[in-house]
C-alpha cells in the first residue's frame, strides 16, 4: 500500500506533522536520521514564546500556544507557566517595551508593565540598572523531547510508522531514498528536518545558526520567570555572523538553563569557550550573582534560518509533490503544532485557522 | 605510632560553632555533628559516598558558595558550612531566616558584574614549560624528573594535598613519601598548586577553578597527566542509603576525619583495596564485621603465588593479612541488598546471610578518569577489558606533548606508576629515557594478574526498583528498555545530574553494553562556578601557542 505521506526528520516539528496528518487520515511513514526528538528538539530551551513583531509570525505562535494548552497535563512535558519577563536596559527598549505592550492588549493577551521597583520584587536577582520589564503571563517552559516522543506515540496509535537511525539521501519525484538504496514511494514528501533540509534542498534558503546552551546544578528560587533581554529580538531576527542575547531560564528541577547565543553558517556542535564566556558575560550585566552559579554542562545545536525570518510551511514549488514545514529558527517549540495543522490544512486544501499565505515557500522563487 | 593529634578547628556548621579536627574535610566534620548533608530528587537522605569528589553526593556550601563537594574541602578556622538540606544554601544571594550567628550573606559586596574577571589569577604566574596534572605517585615521580632534568614544572591536584588516593594524608598529617617529594619539589623550585581542579581542557592550556571559585589559565607546553582512577560500584538495593560508601571512599573519607570509631563496618567487593581499605578503617577504630571479596579462593590463590617473585609487595600483603588475622575473611561472596529506612541498619549477602553494621565499604574496582584525556583529544585503547590511554614507550599519548601516567593507562598500583611519571618526566624535559624495562615488565605483569585473579564487577540484571543513577534518581526498570546513552538521558534523566554520568556511565556500559558517549567536549569537567567561564573570552580552538617540538616527541602510531 501506497504511502500518501513520507516526512524527513522525526524532531518535534516532524512529529506534529506526522500526527496532524494521521488524524486526517493519511497514511504516513516517518524518517530520521538519528532518534525521535533527539536533535534540535533536544539542543533547544523549550521556551514556549509569543513573538509578536511579525504579525504573521505572531499568529502562528499564538496558535502555536493556543493548541499547546491541551497538553500542559501531561507530566512528562514538564510544564511550567513561568511567563516571561522582556527586560528594559534603556529609554528606547522602554518604549519597544511600551509599544509590544499595547499591540498584545489589543490582541487580548495577558500582559502587564513592571516599573524598576516592583521587577525588583519580582525577581530580586536581576541587576539594578534595569528600567523595567514587560510581564508576558501566558509563556511557558516545556521538555520538549517529551513532547516529541509523545506526539509520535499517539501518532503510532493511529498507524504511523516511523524509522529511526536512517538517512535519506535524496528527494524523487513521487518518492525518496534512504540508505542509499531504497525507495520509499509516497503521494507526497513533507521535509521537516530542519537544518538539515538544505541537504536534500539545496535552492532553499536556509541557513543553519548554531546556538549554545550552558545549564546549571540545581539552584532553586533563584529566578521566577523566564529572563529575556528585549535586544533578544534583534539577535533572532537579525542577520549578524554572530550575536550574544541574555535569555536565562528557571527549570522545574530548579536548575539554570543559560542562553542564548547565535552563529550564521556554523553547522557542527562543538562546545566553544569562548562563546559560553560571552553568554557569561552578557548574563552577569543582568543577573550579578549569575557567576556563582554552579555550571554541570554546555551544549549546542543548530537552528534552521530561513531567509526573511518567516519558516517555510507549504508547497514547494515545482512539479514534485515536496511539502516543506521547516526554518523555525528559534521558533520550532512554540509554533511546532500550528506549524503542523497549517501544513496539513494546504496539504488537504482546506481552510484553517491561519492564512499560511506567509509561509508559502513559492515566495523564495519570487 | 600514633600521630600527634592537632589543636581543633572552630567552624560554624549550620549556624552553630563547633569544633572539628584539624585537617578534617568538610563532608567529615559535618559527619562527626550529624548524618545526611542533602536530600535526593525523590527525598531520600544522602551524605558522602565516593569520598573523592566524583559522585557529588556531598555537596554543601561553604562560605557561601554553594554546590561545592565537602570531601574535597579542608575545614579552615571561621569557616561557614551549610548543609543541602536547607534549600536556600543552595542559591546565592537569596537571604535565608536568621539562624544566630551565621547571618546570611547577601552577595552585593561580592558580586558585581566585574567580578568575574577579577577572579582570574594573575596570568604570568600560571605559565609553565611541563605542567603534571595529579600529584600521586605518578605525577610526583613525573614533576620530580622533569624538575630535575632542568625543566620549569607547575604541579597541580585537586586534593588539600599530596600523594593522590594511595599516599592520602591520614587525620592531617601527610603521607611520608608524599611529604618527602614534596619537599624534594619545593628545593627544586617546582610550583605546587592544591586544592585546584581542571574544568575545561583548550589546546595549550588547562583553565582550572579551587574551592573558593578562583579561576586559573595555565598555559603549558608538554603536559603529563596523571589523574589516577575512581572507583566502579555496582549497585544494589539500598547503595544509596547514608552509611554506605564506595570502599576506597571510605578509606579516603576516615583518613579526612570521618567518625568511624566503635562503628561495625563490612568491607565488600573484589580488590586488593579491600585489604586497605579494611585497614584504615581498623587503625582509626572501625570494627571489621567482615570482609566479603567476591573473586573465588583459587584466583586468590594464584594471585598469591604469583607475588612469589616480588618480595616487597609478598611482604606488604602478609603483613596487611596479618594485621587482620582475626578478620571474618568470606571468599566469593557478593552483598545482595543494604537494609535500612534513614540509614544502613544491615546488609544481606547473596547467600541470604544478614550482618548488622552500621557501614559497608564496597568496591567492584577501579576505573582510569578519562574525561581529562578526552577532552584533550588522547586516543583510548582496550587493556584487560578496560578503556585506558594510549600512550608509546616514552608514555606520550595520541597527542604531541601531552603524557599519560599510573592508571591513566590501566591500574596497576603506585609501583608503575612511579616507574611511567619518571619516564614521563624526563621525556617532556626532552630527556633521554633509560633502563627500567625489566621494572616496568614485572609491573606490567602485575597488572595483568589483577585484571585475572580479581572478580569481574557483577553484571547480572539488578532488581527493578535498584537505583542507577544517583543524581537524578533513575532506576533500572526505567532504564532496561532505553536503546542507547543518548535516549536514555533525554527520556529519564540519567547522567543529567550534578556528576554528569561518572558515577552511572561505567556501571550501564557494563550492564548495557553502551560505549562511552562518543564526543568529549572541553567542558567534561565541570561542575565549575560561571564565572570560571570568563577566563576563556579570548580564546578559541586554535592553539595558544605552538607546542615546542623536540627529539623525544617523535610519535609512534597508536595501535588501531
Amino acid at each position: 500500500m501506497k504511502l500518501d505521506l513520507a516526512i524527513v526528520g522525526a524532531g518535534i516539528v516532524g512529529c506534529a506533522c506526522a500526527l496532524a496528518a494521521a488524524r486526517a487520515g493519511l497514511r504516513v511513514q516517518v524518517i530520521d536520521s538519528g532518534r525521535i526528538g533527539a536533535g534540535a528538539t533536544a539542543a533547544g530551551m523549550g521556551h514556549l514564546v509569543l513573538i509578536d513583531e511579525d504579525p504573521a509570525e505572531c499568529a502562528l505562535a499564538r496558535r502555536g500556544l493556543e493548541l499547546w494548552q491541551a497538553y500542559r497535563e501531561q507530566t512528562a512535558l514538564q510544564w511550567q507557566g513561568c511567563g516571561t519577563l522582556w527586560l528594559a536596559q534603556s529609554a528606547a527598549q522602554v518604549d519597544a517595551a511600551q509599544a509590544k505592550l499595547q499591540r498584545m492588549r489589543a490582541a487580548d493577551w495577558d500582559c502587564e508593565w513592571l516599573d524598576a521597583t516592583a521587577l525588583r520584587a519580582a525577581e530580586p536577582q536581576l541587576g539594578h540598572q534595569l528600567l523595567g520589564a514587560l510581564r508576558v503571563s501566558g509563556d511557558a517552559t516545556v521538555y520538549a523531547p517529551a513532547m516529541a516522543a509523545l506526539l509520535a506515540q499517539q501518532a503510532r496509535e493511529l498507524g504511523v510508522h516511523f524509522l529511526e537511525r536512517t538517512t535519506v539521501d535524496q528527494l524523487l519525484p513521487g518518492a525518496l531514498r534512504r540508505d542509499g538504496r531504497t525507495l520509499v514511494e509516497a503521494d507526497r514528501v513533507v521535509l521537516a528536518a530542519g537544518a538539515a533540509s538544505r541537504a536534500l534542498l539545496p535552492q532553499l534558503p536556509l541557513r543553519a545558526r548554531k546556538g549554545h546552551l550552558l545549564i546549571s546544578d540545581r539552584h532553586p528560587g533563584f529566578v521566577h520567570h523566564a529572563l529575556v533581554e528585549l535586544g533578544y529580538i534583534d539577535s533572532a531576527h537579525g542577520d549578524a555572523a554572530e550575536s550574544v542575547a541574555f535569555n536565562l531560564q528557571p527549570r522545574p528541577t530548579g536548575q539554570l538553563l543559560l542562553g542564548s547565543t547565535r552563529q550564521m553558517d556554523v553547522t557542527d556542535s562543538q562546545v566553544e569557550p569562548r562563546m559560553l564566556a560571552a553568554l557569561v558575560q552578557r548574563a552577569s550585566a543582568f543577573v550579578p550573582n549569575l557567576g556563582r552559579l554552579s555550571a554541570i554542562r554546555a551544549w549546542a545545536g543548530s537552528r534552521a534560518a530561513p531567509h526573511d525570518g518567516r519558516p517555510y510551511i507549504g508547497r514547494w514549488p515545482g512539479p514534485a509533490e515536496l511539502w516543506l514545514c521547516t526554518g523555525h529558527e528559534g521558533l520550532g517549540i512554540t509554533t511546532a503544532l500550528s506549524s503542523a495543522e497549517l501544513l496539513v490544512d494546504g496539504l488537504l486544501k482546506r481552510a484553517g485557522a491561519l492564512d499560511g499565505s506567509a509561509f508559502d515557500p513559492a515566495r523564495c522563487a519570487a | 605510632m600514633k600521630p600527634a593529634v592537632p589543636a581543633p578547628v572552630c567552624i560554624h556548621l549550620n549556624g552553630k560553632p563547633v569544633a572539628v579536627a584539624a585537617g578534617s574535610s568538610v563532608a567529615a566534620a559535618l559527619a562527626a555533628h550529624g548524618d545526611c548533608t542533602r536530600t535526593s530528587v525523590s527525598g531520600t537522605p544522602r551524605q558522602a559516598f565516593c569520598g573523592m569528589g566524583v559522585c557529588q553526593e556531598c555537596r554543601v556550601q561553604v562560605d557561601g558558595l554553594s554546590q561545592q563537594t565537602g570531601c574535597m574541602v579542608q575545614v579552615q578556622p571561621g569557616m561557614r558550612i551549610h548543609d543541602a538540606r536547607d534549600p536556600a544554601a543552595t542559591t546565592p544571594g537569596v537571604p535565608r531566616t536568621a539562624d544566630g550567628p551565621d547571618q546570611p550573606r547577601t552577595e552585593d559586596d561580592l558580586c558585581t558584574p566585574a567580578a568575574g574577571a577579577d577572579r582570574l589569577q594573575d596570568a604570568d604566574s600560571n605559565s609553565t614549560e611541563v605542567l603534571v596534572v595529579g600529584a600521586g605517585p605518578g605525577g610526583l615521580a613525573a614533576a620530580l624528573a622533569a624538575a630535575q632534568a632542568g625543566a620549569q614544572v607547575l604541579l597541580l591536584d585537586a586534593a588539600a594535598g599530596p600523594g593522590g588516593q594511595i599516599w592520602r594524608a591520614h587525620g592531617g598529617t601527610a603521607h611520608a613519601q608524599a611529604q618527602r617529594r614534596q619537599r624534594q619539589l619545593q628545593q627544586l623550585g617546582v610550583r605546587q598548586h592544591y586544592g585546584l581542579r581542571v574544568v575545561a581542557a583548550l589546546p595549550g592550556r588547562l583553565l582550572c577553578e579551587d574551592s573558593t571559585g578562583l579561576a586559573r589559565l595555565i598555559t603549558f607546553q608538554r603536559l603529563v597527566l596523571a589523574c589516577g582512577a575512581r572507583e566502579l560500584i555496582m549497585p544494589f538495593p539500598g547503595w544509596t542509603l547514608p552509611g554506605v560508601f564506595g570502599a576506597g571512599g571510605l578509606q579516603a573519607l576516615v583518613k579526612s576525619g570521618w567518625p568511624i570509631a566503635g562503628q561495625r563496618v563490612v568491607v565488600a567487593g573484589s580488590g586488593p583495596l579491600l585489604l586497605a581499605a579494611a585497614h584504615t578503617i581498623r587503625r582509626a577504630g572501625g570494627r571489621i564485621v567482615a570482609l566479603l571479596e567476591a573473586a573465588p579462593a583459587q584466583h586468590l590463590l594464584r594471585f598469591g603465588l604469583g607475588l612469589l617473585n616480588d618480595p616487597a609487595r609478598l611482604w606488604q600483603a602478609l603483613c596487611l593479612r596479618a594485621a587482620q588475622w582475626n578478620l571474618r575473611w568470606r571468599r566469593g561472596r557478593r552483598i545482595q541488598a543494604a537494609l535500612g529506612t534513614q540509614h544502613l541498619q544491615a546488609v544481606v549477602l547473596d547467600d541470604g546471610l544478614q550482618l548488622d553494621c552500621d557501614a559497608l565499604a564496597v568496591g567492584d574496582g577501579l576505573l582510569p578518569n578519562l574525561e581529562l584525556p578526552r577532552a584533550l583529544g588522547c586516543e583510548l585503547q582496550l587493556m584487560h577489558g578496560q578503556q585506558v590511554v594510549w600512550t608509546d614507550a616514552r608514555q606520550q599519548t595520541s597527542q604531541p606533548g601531552i603524557y599519560a601516567v599510573g592508571e591513566l593507562t590501566g591500574i596497576a598500583g603506585a609501583r608503575r606508576a612511579q616507574l611511567q611519571g619518571r619516564s614521563a618526566g624526563l621525556a617532556a624535559s626532552a630527556r633521554p629515557v633509560s633502563g627500567q624495562n625489566w621494572r616496568l615488565r614485572r609491573e606490567n605483569a602485575f597488572a595483568a594478574r589483577l585484571a585475572r585473579c580479581f572478580a569481574r564487577p557483577r553484571i547480572d540484571e539488578p532488581a527493578p526498583q535498584t537505583l542507577i543513577c544517583r543524581c537524578e534518581d533513575v532506576c533500572w526498570s526505567q532504564l532496561r528498555d532505553q536503546p542507547d546513552w543518548r535516549s536514555a538521558k533525554l527520556h529519564t534523566r540519567v547522567g543529567m545530574g550534578a556528576c554528569q554520568g561518572r558515577v552511572c556511565a561505567p556501571i550501564l556500559a557494563l550492564l548495557k553494553r553502551w560505549p562511552l558517549p562518543a564526543s568529549a567536549q572541553p567542558l567534561s569537567l565541570s561542575p565549575m562556578r560561571m564565572h570560571t567561564l570568563l577566563a576563556l573570552q579570548d580564546t578559541d580552538m586554535a592553539p595558544a601557542s605552538t607546542l615546542a617540538t623536540h627529539p623525544a616527541s617523535t610519535q609512534e602510531h597508536p595501535a588501531s
